[in-house]
């Protein structure tokens, strides 16, 4: 990094170091750093989804909320598929987003945010059945 | 911003910082998950508990201490060497990913499992 710091002309910059996943780095241009952190900062948020619908899947279950068992267990399992969902979704819409900027073009939409969306949906009227008196 | 050289930033809208207390929430909140998922599995796995808590809480430190090192080799590349670019690809966001996911697998085996019991 420091090795040439100065470079004299500074027209060209100097090479980037190697960076990870080699097959996206090689190809298209730098874009502007402040677009990509925010695609770092989406896939954060995308990380903390599923850790969210992990957390309420998971708790779903263990703390034997008060609701008919099937209905529990299919909420339950619905939300932990959507946190599945969700990593998946988080790193490949960085990579088609990171892609998407090197080359110029349009950001493509999150592929998978409307399946999940469905089905934390149908999750949600799942436990709201199950949580009605007569249920 | 307000600095002129030990306190100067890349961009004025704070992008590196925010992005940098974004890691730091999500690996707070993976840290919490850890705990809490280990308190969990407790009566189904036994003293295998200990491991998942083990390698768990050691990818939470390593990613808390790596995003700060890289935050300061991010933050010196871009204002002091004044680089349009990143210098750091996404092996934290590849470690991070996988580390769900691999997380939301078992939380659908715990699912399955307390469901059985």
């Amino acid at each position: 990094m420091a090795d040439d710091a100065d470079g004299g002309g500074g027209e060209i910059p100097a090479p980037a170091p190697r960076r990870y996943p080699a097959a996206l780095y090689s190809q298209g241009a730098e874009p502007d750093p402040r677009f990509s952190l925010a695609n770092e900062r989406t896939f954060l948020a995308w990380i903390r989804t599923s850790l969210a619908l992990i957390a309420a899947g998971v708790a779903l279950e263990a703390f034997v909320v008060t609701m008919p068992p099937g209905l529990r267990l299919a909420a339950a399992l619905l939300l932990v598929v959507a946190g599945i969902a969700a990593p998946v979704q988080a790193w490949y819409g960085w990579l088609r987003i990171e892609r998407a900027l090197r080359h110029s073009k349009p950001l493509p939409a999150p592929t998978l945010s409307l399946p999940i969306v469905l089905v934390i949906v149908i999750a949600g009227v799942l436990v709201l059945i199950g949580l009605l008196p007569w249920a | 911003m307000t600095g002129e050289r030990a306190g100067q930033v890349f961009d004025s809208g704070l992008q590196p910082e925010r992005t940098v207390l974004a890691w730091q929430r999500t690996v707070l909140a993976l840290g919490i998950g850890v705990l809490a998922g280990s308190r969990m599995l407790l009566p189904v796995l036994g003293v295998l508990t200990d491991v998942f808590l083990a390698v768990g809480l050691a990818v939470v430190l390593g990613l808390f201490l790596a995003i700060r090192r890289r935050y300061k080799r991010m933050h010196a590349h871009l204002t002091r060497e004044s680089r349009l670019s990143l210098p750091h690809g996404a092996v934290f966001p590849g470690v991070m990913a996988l580390f769900v996911l691999l997380a939301a697998l078992a939380a659908l085996a715990l699912v399955v499992i307390l469901a059985l019991r």
